[in-house]
């Protein structure tokens, strides 16, 4: 804001102070100022020759045009960058490329809360900025998933590469086991709806669909990356404290673009990417289906004899995939003067994904502008509306690969209708009818949904006197979505179903208000004051209703009213959550040098109980800028070091109708009213998480490298855990309790430093940043061994299960029984390994180290960039590999047959186990002779320990076209493109994808990632496109 | 000046804008559904709940023998075993302390306060119901602590306590439903009442068959002689007297047109539960047609005969429901309709008695279709998966495994069974033989009335036989030589306890479950505890052989016993005991309430064994606090 305001003043100046007097000698001078690390032309940079007040300003394309005489020195002077100064010579034309000024960056202004300003040295907790053209040229679609790898401690977790995937974001760690654990997103100052819909919310229970199968679009991705100005992340409790509980997690803060003064400007950008899916497993063309070596087509399994010679074999997993396509288009017009400017765009993408049938279109308009009505009233306002259309496939194994998995191979899945023409076609030697073919399904069921949406924004911000501030901010956030299922009534086994349609309608409303005050003061030069009392209130009201009904009476058509009546059933929710809230903050600073900041809020929240329904929470932040000290000062090898640490508590409510049980009408017959799942709790309290971090960063070797580094720790009391489960003699099944807690910590850092830097406009920076994080559950009351989310309980028995003493990341499952010295029990009958009967833990999904490598080189007009993310010792879930075994379609499991007897290395259970000499196993198993079970084999046997992952997310190679050859058009810029997005992956692991996620960010908690179940990877993306600016 | 004014007043504009606090935030309310409602509004969810006594039947069908099953989760059931890890077998356990739970106990409470006796008194007598099913197949269970609010653990009860506290609960309710209630219900319950449509007479049969079924299960008790004999025999004479007491729930059915499909009963053919996952078992198919085989007592095998291509095996002498002759009264007609046949596909015979008789019906083993003398078929008659769509399908169902068909909770023919059994332990076997005749008329009855013929020559479901074809057939039987004409030197336990189970087939195996239990299996029963080396062998369990006069169950042989087709092992937990009790549920009990589960006596909850601890109504005496 500052940034702009002097920049808009400074250009003023330049007006002002251009018709000045040309001297005798003077000749005309022409020329451009571009930024130096980029190439993009630098407006309203101030030309002054040295020793005079004579100058001018750059257009907004960077051009220049003055009068001066060979010998006058031309000082070039922008805020963020070195001042260059260039004599005057022969020539009539004179470039400059502008540095960015490190020292200036101090001083750089961070977004902080409410769309407020702090100074970036202030600031005690750990913030990082995200360039708004790193966004743009990221290629992805969402803006959310453009972050992943670009900053410390910041992980995104997509739900799949289909269009209009969900993704969920943590901040450094998981801060809740049950509950959101995704940052907030905060739009000028307003907090931006990013939910999920939940399947289990369709009228029929959940019966078709959960979140393991069904993944809708996260509103968060509804945002238009083209609008978005600044980014900046806040990590922890502390810089995100005065937004409250919904910023535990900590918060991402987006700043629009609102136009900026000069000239109108047009801008038109495009991009066209084809995404081309890959990392499929490859699946055995050696057995036919059948059972123990007997070729058999009414088992799905593939354990029968060889395929005959010469007999055509299809590749099924090809035929629900394409070549995706996707066009982006943004034009923006913005224009106004230093009083007023405005702006607006719009955008339009438009996505077909690698498999067949998924699209995701997305409209976006805004418009925004800001206006300094007189000396003491400034004005901004955004408003952006949105309309996506999604349409989906299922995932996981309801999804069309495993089903692709499952058919057999010696018939052309692709050909899916039955020659009637309206029935689903049964694969040819396949006797059994319970497969179903996923192409019939894509194209004639129906998973689809849409939303339009209004994000807006108003802040009016009253000086009234000097240094005091009055700023009120109205936000709503409002829109409707439509939630759509349609499953095809010969979608069936044996083409037998009816039918089955739902329809959902979930409409929002997020208004907020904050005011806020804040008075100013240094005193005596040195000492700098500065207070801010605010008063909050916000609301988050959602409104759905489902219905539901099935016996479709026209066979191919997807709506309601196609339904037989009789069977419609129909269900409304609405609830509302209000918070209101004082906040306070006090920054005390000595001599731009030493900052101390103390921060406090008090909620009261409706989702608690009257009497506990106020909790208050302080943070205290300081920072100490080591290079200010007079014996560090102007030292070109340690040119800025900031020494900062943070103590921070954040309350957190429930969320609605959590207190009471709820009565919800049966759908048994007869009807009338019984209890939920949920018991009541009258004695809910808000949970209290506590953080502390420190940290430094610094900049080194004459400002080309520049560090950060953090170690936090969290301390989650008191968790509010959803779905926590007691004896069924409570009269229910769930609680909502106060029951957890632990403790989180880890350290992220990040290092970037510039390489090459010459003043030919060659420049190669390389950028490394790093996290890793660990968890304790230290308390669980006594009778609960363990707590999991169910959802997560998806291959085998495997799930995340929160145990005292473990991580929340926890894997559990049932393990191998052993004996007291760890040995495999075997069992003397069968030669088996024997399964404990109880849960375990097996692994830990944590990742030891999450690391993002981004490098960047330009010269002249070029730009060639490059973005990788990885992961570092790992455990993932295979599932994918455990359903192939299963079914007998991987390689390894024709490995296994063919292997003779299989003793299993362990001893035997025979009463000896935990004698000195037990015996050990020499029974020898036949794979053979048994089943589909013993390829299916147990838990531990899935678990990928130690996987390494590198992803190049991004490479790009991007074309300045130079000004000169643009000087006689209407284009004033003009860059095209050429870019690949997720073109490699360099893994270990041996399933699909080892970053997959199981679950869609609508179940929460501790998410589904590090579980592969048949995950579709994000595909190859090769895209090209233009920006130009007229 | 001017500047600072504007800021106050624009201040204070939003000031007014903000409402008081408490208002403000009281928006945590339902408003979608109402947070308070009527005891009659329960009603019909509580009833309708029964419904998973039936998920349950998956368990104990195949534990009775009534059912095999191909199901991997519920064979485990069929082999005395269980489901580590998992609630399968813990449905009842749901029903108890959630479906019903604080629904019935707020009904309870609501109509107690409000004096509406009638509606306190179906509660209490649901209640003792439902508590009643929990112990018999639980055995201890949280009574005490149970609904009580803020609990984290909940200490158990044992089964001493637990029965005396369902037969006071049915008082409790015989006590309200005879008490003088002057509210005007209109249809508040007699709507909502799926059982009896508010019929308090009926309700209070209910409440005296309830407790005659909680009494009779200590019929093999030292003491029940003594303490509980005189008490069943009063409460059965108060209680059914017809089939048309029988305590059935019915359901919307509707099929695929019901908005929900748990408008039509678990078994029909629309919610595909029985499919052709669970099929009748081989003995289910010798006790109805009378081929109860003789074994070779030296070898455990069947005797072959040559010249029958049907039933190829020597049968035993004495069969007790009826037998291969083709004379009248030899035959019962039961069989026609609780067990299913692939014979006439085509509906084309369902009134000719010769083609009826001559039907072939065969039973699956503990796990699969193929039995010893041929493939079991689904219960809808053909052996194939159920189907309600095609050229050839099963329709709606039939008999009690169709959509629309009322689940069954207890019936006259089974309350007279008790009867019979009370007065053979008093030794009045006069009356014995009385009330075991009244059963088996009653159970006539109640099979005849929801018998859904097909259509002639058209294969889309329905039962193979009609009700008049059904009717004559019943009487001949009731007048043959294996009920009326039964001589009283030939009547037995046996007769009165296989009645009872065929009466019982398939939606009563619970209350088989709890009769083969207090006979123990016919086991060569030691009188310990079972434990490893006191009487219980980990290798194989001695069974009586059916010659022996005290075995009640004739041809009843667990999987691990000496005959052909059962000589399969036990589980090494069991330790070579038979499965007693059906452990609590996983996901409330094992992963939420161990300590308490833990300190069970004599075998702990949490014990590998815990699935064979004999529960107290099935021990002759008092519990053993201590097992080595």
């Amino acid at each position: 804001m500052k940034k702009t305001i002097l920049l808009m003043c400074l250009a003023l100046i330049g007006i002002i102070i251009t018709p000045s007097r040309a001297s005798a000698q003077s000749k005309a001078i022409t020329g451009h100022v571009m930024d130096a690390e980029n190439q993009e032309p630098l407006p309203g940079v101030s030309i002054v020759i040295k020793g005079t007040t004579e100058g001018t300003m750059t257009t907004p394309e960077g051009f220049f045009k003055l009068e001066a005489s060979p010998g006058q020195t031309l000082q070039f002077s922008f805020i963020g960058y070195a001042t260059q100064e260039i004599v005057v010579n022969e020539s009539n034309t004179i470039n400059v490329n502008l540095k960015t000024d490190v020292q200036a960056v101090d001083e750089i202004m961070v977004t902080a809360e409410f769309g407020m300003k702090r100074v970036s040295r202030s600031i005690g907790s750990s913030v990082q900025n995200i360039k708004a053209k790193d966004i743009t040229d990221s290629g992805r679609e969402s803006f959310i998933s453009a972050l992943q790898g670009r900053v410390a401690g910041l992980n995104v977790s997509s739900s799949g590469g289909t269009p209009g995937s969900s993704t969920t974001v943590v901040l450094r760690s998981i801060t809740s086991i049950s509950g959101n654990n995704q940052p907030l997103y905060v739009v000028d100052g307003i907090p931006m709806n990013n939910s999920t819909f939940n399947p289990g919310n369709l009228a029929d229970g959940g019966a078709s669909f959960s979140v393991r199968n069904l993944d809708f679009a996260s509103r968060g991705n509804d945002f238009n990356p083209e609008d978005i100005e600044s980014m900046t992340v806040l990590k922890g409790a502390a810089a995100a404290a005065l937004y409250g509980s919904d910023a535990s997690n900590g918060a991402i803060i987006i700043t629009t673009k609102k136009g900026t003064a000069g000239r109108a400007r047009v801008s038109y950008s495009n991009s066209f990417k084809w995404d081309k899916a890959y990392g499929y497993p490859d699946l055995q063309t050696k057995y036919a289906n059948g059972a123990r070596g007997t070729t058999n087509y009414y088992y799905s399994g593939r354990y029968g004899g060889l395929y005959p010679q010469g007999m055509e074999l299809y590749n099924n997993i090809e035929s629900v995939l394409r070549t995706g396509f996707s066009s982006r288009q943004n034009v923006s017009i913005e224009g106004g003067s230093d009083k007023a400017s405005l702006r607006a765009s719009a955008s339009f993408l438009d996505q077909e994904g690698v498999v067949k049938t998924t699209d995701y279109s997305r409209m976006n308009v805004s418009l925004s502008g800001k206006a300094k009505l007189n000396d003491w009233i400034r004005f901004e306002g955004s408003m952006q509306f949105v309309s996506t259309e999604n349409t989906k496939v299922p995932r996981g194994t309801s999804g069309p690969l495993y089903m692709a998995m499952r058919w057999p191979i010696v018939d052309d899945m692709s050909n899916y209708m039955d020659e009637d023409g309206s029935h689903m076609r049964m694969p040819n030697y396949y006797t059994d009818t319970d497969l179903l073919n996923p192409l019939f399904g894509m194209y004639k069921n129906k998973l689809y949904d849409e939303s339009d949406r209004f994000i807006s924004s108003f802040v009016a911000t009253i000086s009234p006197i000097k240094d005091a501030f009055l700023r009120a901010q109205v936000g709503w956030d409002v829109g409707t979505s439509t939630y759509e299922t349609s499953i095809h009534p010969y979608y069936y086994n044996d083409n037998g179903g009816v039918g089955r349609y739902n329809l959902a309608k979930s409409n929002f409303s997020y208004p907020t208000l904050n005011l806020l005050t804040g008075y100013n003061k240094t005193i005596k030069e040195k000492f700098y004051i500065s207070a801010q009392f605010g008063y909050h209130q916000i609301e988050n009201g959602v409104s759905r209703l489902a219905t539901y009904g099935s016996n479709y009476a026209v066979i191919d058509f997807q709506s309601i009213n196609n339904v037989d009546p009789s069977t419609v059933a129909s269900t409304k929710r609405t609830t509302t959550r209000r918070v209101q809230a004082l906040s306070g903050q006090v920054e005390l600073a000595y001599n731009n040098m030493a900052f101390v900041t103390l921060r406090a809020r008090n909620d009261w929240s409706s989702t608690l109980p009257v009497a506990n329904n106020s909790y208050f929470y302080p943070a205290i932040e300081g920072a100490f800028i080591a290079t200010e000290l007079p014996f560090l000062k102007d030292n070109k090898s340690v040119s800025y070091l900031k020494l900062r640490g943070s103590v921070a508590q954040v309350g957190k409510d429930a969320g609605p109708l959590e207190i009471d049980p709820q009565l919800e009408a049966t759908e048994l017959t007869g009807g009338g009213y019984q209890y939920g799942y949920t018991g009541p709790n009258k004695n809910l309290r808000p949970e209290m998480t506590t953080s502390y971090e420190i940290g430094f960063e610094g900049r080194f070797a004459n400002d080309r490298i520049n560090t950060d580094f953090t170690y936090f720790w969290t301390h989650c009391e008191d968790q509010i855990v959803k779905g926590f489960r007691l004896s069924y003699a409570t009269g229910f099944v769930l609680n909502n309790m106060n029951v957890g807690t632990f403790d989180t910590w880890g350290w992220e850092g990040h290092i970037d430093a510039d390489i090459i830097q010459t003043n030919s406009g060659l420049s190669w920076n390389v950028g490394i940043n790093a996290s890793h994080t660990k968890s304790e559950v230290v308390y669980l009351p006594e009778n609960v061994t363990e707590y999991y989310n169910a959802y997560t309980w998806n291959s085998g028995n495997i799930r995340n299960g929160i145990m005292v003493g473990h991580p929340v990341t926890t894997l559990t499952g049932r393990a191998y029984s052993r004996n007291d010295a760890g040995q495999i029990l075997i069992n003397p009958t069968t030669g088996l390994p024997i399964i404990d009967e109880t849960w375990s833990v097996i692994g830990d999904r944590e990742p030891k180290l999450r690391f993002g490598f981004t490098t960047r080189f330009n010269y002249k007009g070029f730009s060639l960039s490059a973005l990788l993310a990885g992961r570092y010792k790992a455990t993932v879930v295979n599932g994918t590999k455990r359903t192939m075994m299963q079914r007998g379609t991987s390689w390894e499991s024709v490995d296994l047959r063919e292997s003779g007897p299989v003793v299993f290395d362990g001893v035997l259970r025979d009463g000896n186990e935990n004698t000195d000499t037990p015996t050990k196993n020499n029974i020898g198993v036949t794979y053979d002779v048994y089943g589909s079970s013993i390829y299916t084999g147990q838990d531990e046997d899935w678990l990928e320990k130690d996987v390494n992952y590198l992803r190049l997310q991004e490479l790009r190679l991007s074309y300045r076209i130079p000004s000169k050859l643009l000087r006689r058009t209407f284009i004033s810029r003009a860059i095209i493109h050429i870019a690949g997005n997720d073109l490699a992956t360099w893994t270990n692991y041996s399933g699909i994808d080892a970053v997959g996620n199981t679950v869609s960010a609508a179940a929460g908690g501790t998410g589904g990632e590090g579980y592969d179940v048949w995950s579709i990877p994000n595909p190859r993306g090769y895209s090209i496109g233009l920006n130009v600016t007229f | 000046m001017k500047n600072i004014l504007v800021t106050f007043t624009l201040l204070g504009l939003f000031s007014i804008s903000i409402s008081s606090c408490d208002e403000y935030l009281d928006v945590n309310n339902n408003i979608d559904a109402p947070d308070y409602v009527e005891g009659h509004l329960y009603l019909a969810g509580i009833i309708a709940s029964y419904q998973d006594m039936y998920y349950d039947l998956r368990a104990m069908a195949p534990l009775t023998q009534m059912m095999g099953t191909t199901s991997g989760s519920f064979d485990n059931f069929a082999y005395h075993s269980y489901v580590s890890g998992s609630d399968v077998g813990g449905q009842i356990w749901r029903l108890v302390y959630w479906e019903q739970g604080m629904n019935l106990e707020n009904m309870i409470n609501q109509s107690v306060e409000a004096e509406q006796w009638t509606l306190a008194g179906i509660g209490y007598a649901i209640k003792a119901y439902s508590w009643d099913l929990l112990t018999k197949q639980h055995a201890d269970l949280p009574l005490k602590d149970a609904f009580v609010p803020g609990l984290l653990s909940h200490e158990y009860n044992y089964q001493e306590e637990i029965y005396p506290q369902v037969r006071e609960w049915a008082y409790k309710a015989i006590e309200y439903l005879e008490m003088e209630d002057p509210h005007e219900y209109g249809d508040k319950i007699s709507s909502n009442d799926y059982i009896y449509y508010g019929d308090k007479e009926k309700w209070v049969k209910f409440a005296y068959a309830v407790i005659v079924r909680n009494l009779a299960s200590l019929s093999n008790k030292n003491n029940f002689t003594s303490e509980y004999a005189q008490e069943l025999i009063e409460c059965a004479n108060k209680s059914f007297q017809s089939s048309a007491d029988d305590a059935t729930v019915k359901v919307a059915g509707g099929s695929s047109s019901a908005s929900q499909s748990s408008y039509n009963n678990f078994w029909g053919t629309y919610r595909r539960n029985l499919s052709y996952t669970y099929f009748q078992h081989d003995y289910a198919v010798q006790v109805f047609t009378g081929t109860v085989p003789k074994y070779d007592e030296a070898t455990g095998e069947k005797n072959v005969v040559e010249d029958n291509d049907y039933y190829p095996y020597e049968l035993a002498d004495k069969q007790i429901i009826c037998d291969t002759f083709k004379l009248a009264g030899h035959y019962d007609p039961r069989v026609a309709v609780k067990l299913a046949t692939t014979d006439d596909p085509s509906y084309e015979y369902m009134e000719n008695i010769d083609s009826i008789k001559a039907r072939k019906y065969y039973g699956g083993s503990f796990a699969g279709t193929a039995g010893s003398v041929g493939t079991a078929p689904s219960f809808y008659g053909r052996n194939k998966s159920s189907s309600y769509t095609g050229d050839i399908n099963d329709g709606i169902g039939r008999w009690i495994y169709r959509d629309d068909a009322p689940y069954i909770l207890t019936t006259c023919a089974e309350i007279k069974f008790c009867l019979a059994e009370a007065y053979w332990k008093l030794d009045q076997k006069d009356n014995a033989l009385e009330a075991f005749k009244a059963g088996v008329s009653a159970d006539m009855a109640f099979t005849e009335k929801y018998i859904y013929p097909g259509d002639k020559g058209s294969s889309i479901g329905g039962d193979k036989i009609t009700k008049d074809v059904f009717g004559t057939l019943a009487n001949e039987y009731l007048e043959g030589p294996y009920v009326n004409n039964l001589s009283m030197s030939d009547f037995s336990l046996s007769h009165i306890m296989m009645q009872k189970w065929v009466s019982l087939y398939p939606w009563g195996a619970f209350e088989a479950w709890v009769d083969m239990r207090k006979y123990h299996y016919d086991l060569s029963y030691s009188g310990d505890y079972p434990h490893s080396g006191n009487g219980w062998d980990i290798s194989m369990v001695d069974q009586k052989w059916d010659t022996d006069e005290t075995k009640v169950f004739k041809g009843l042989y667990l999987p691990p016993a000496q005959v052909s087709s059962r000589k399969i092992t036990f589980d090494t937990d069991n330790e070579g005991a038979p499965c007693y009790r059906i452990r609590p549920r996983y996901n409330s009990e094992y992963m939420w309430n161990v300590p308490s589960l833990e300190s069970l006596l004599p075998i702990s909850g949490t014990a590998d064994d815990y699935q064979c601890s004999i529960p107290w109504f099935a021990y002759p005496g008092d519990l053993p606090t201590n097992v080595q």
